[in-house]
């Protein structure tokens, strides 16, 4: 059998303040095929989940941030609301 | 999102749990910092699907055991085409009711509606795709892939990705020979911008013999047997 040809598939956005942990999610995602997205800020992480054509399969988000706490991202994530704040 | 799987990281899980009621979600989707990359992965995996794994020019034979586990994949294959600027052919079974089937895709997360305005998807029945005069000419079928893969790349987008429902060939009486003869008409990897996955459900593959097996196996590059996604 011929090998398959890689196509990004899986669409992983993470929210992670930490640069040295953002180093390693993306040395470890790239490694596993994957093209992750990274954002350092709650803001960052609803402008890319709401921007035009956007559409994540996976978002990984850490609580603890420094704009907004981590769970209302995800709520606004659950519930698809482009509002801010 | 429709489909999208949120994961949280926390350094602790104690005042997690009434947020994680709210949200649907379970301890299962919350990685307690540190975590090792392994946890990550773990929950990584059950979301990447095979068809990740291919690209245009394969030629995928896959078995399906259930409706369900077909159209998971089916949904799976025009999301990463969607994605990738590539156009979607669904050819579908007679039986498929349509509406229900656009209704399943947008809760999926599939623009549906759009990806349908501007042909980015195709929805046909697998009777007038393959056998619209009720014979199988193997050499019209293979034309026709290659005319509409020629008006994909015309219009723009980058290649055809085709999830085709084989049922037809069985329900309509023809001997198990003319599907075979016509999957060996084909190359087991394409020389054009093209990935079918040609969906067999189990009670078909179960009527072919062990030769015919094999040789539909050898016609195509990969092979996916039921719930190995």
């Amino acid at each position: 059998m011929a090998a398959a040809t890689r196509t990004p598939y899986l669409q992983i956005l993470v929210m992670e303040k930490e640069r040295d942990i953002q180093t390693l999610y993306m040395k470890f995602l790239e490694s596993a095929g994957l093209e992750p997205v990274i954002v350092n800020s709650g803001k960052e992480c609803l402008d890319a989940l709401f921007a035009d054509g956007a559409s994540f399969d996976m978002v990984i988000i850490d609580t603890h941030l420094a704009d907004v706490d981590g769970i209302s991202v995800a709520k606004k994530s659950e519930k698809g609301c482009p509002a801010r704040g | 999102m429709p489909g999208q799987r949120i994961i949280i990281t926390s350094t602790f899980t104690d005042t997690l749990a009434k947020d994680l009621e709210l949200l649907g979600m379970s301890e299962k989707d919350v990685l307690v910092k540190p975590f090792r990359f392994a946890q990550l992965l773990s929950l990584i995996k059950p979301n990447t699907s095979r068809v990740g794994k291919i690209g245009l020019t394969d030629h995928v034979l896959a078995f399906y055991d259930s409706p369900e586990e077909e159209m998971l994949e089916a949904f799976a294959f025009i999301k990463s085409a969607a994605r990738n600027d590539e156009t979607a052919l669904f050819v579908i079974r007679k039986d498929v009711d349509v509406d229900d089937l656009k209704a399943k895709m947008a809760k999926d997360g599939i623009e549906v509606d759009r990806l349908l305005s501007t042909n980015a998807l195709i929805l046909v029945r697998n009777e007038d795709w393959y056998i619209p005069d009720r014979q199988v000419d193997k050499k019209r079928i293979i034309a026709q892939w290659y005319e509409l893969v020629d008006n994909c790349t015309g219009n723009g987008t980058k290649g055809l990705k085709a999830l085709c429902m084989i049922d037809c060939f069985f329900d309509n009486g023809f001997a198990e020979e003319e599907v075979v003869d016509y999957e060996l008409a084909l190359p087991a990897r394409f020389d054009i911008p093209f990935v079918p996955i040609c969906a067999y459900r189990k009670q078909d593959i179960d009527r072919l013999s062990e030769d015919q097996l094999k040789q539909l196996m050898l016609c195509h590059n990969h092979v996916w047997t039921a719930g190995d996604s």
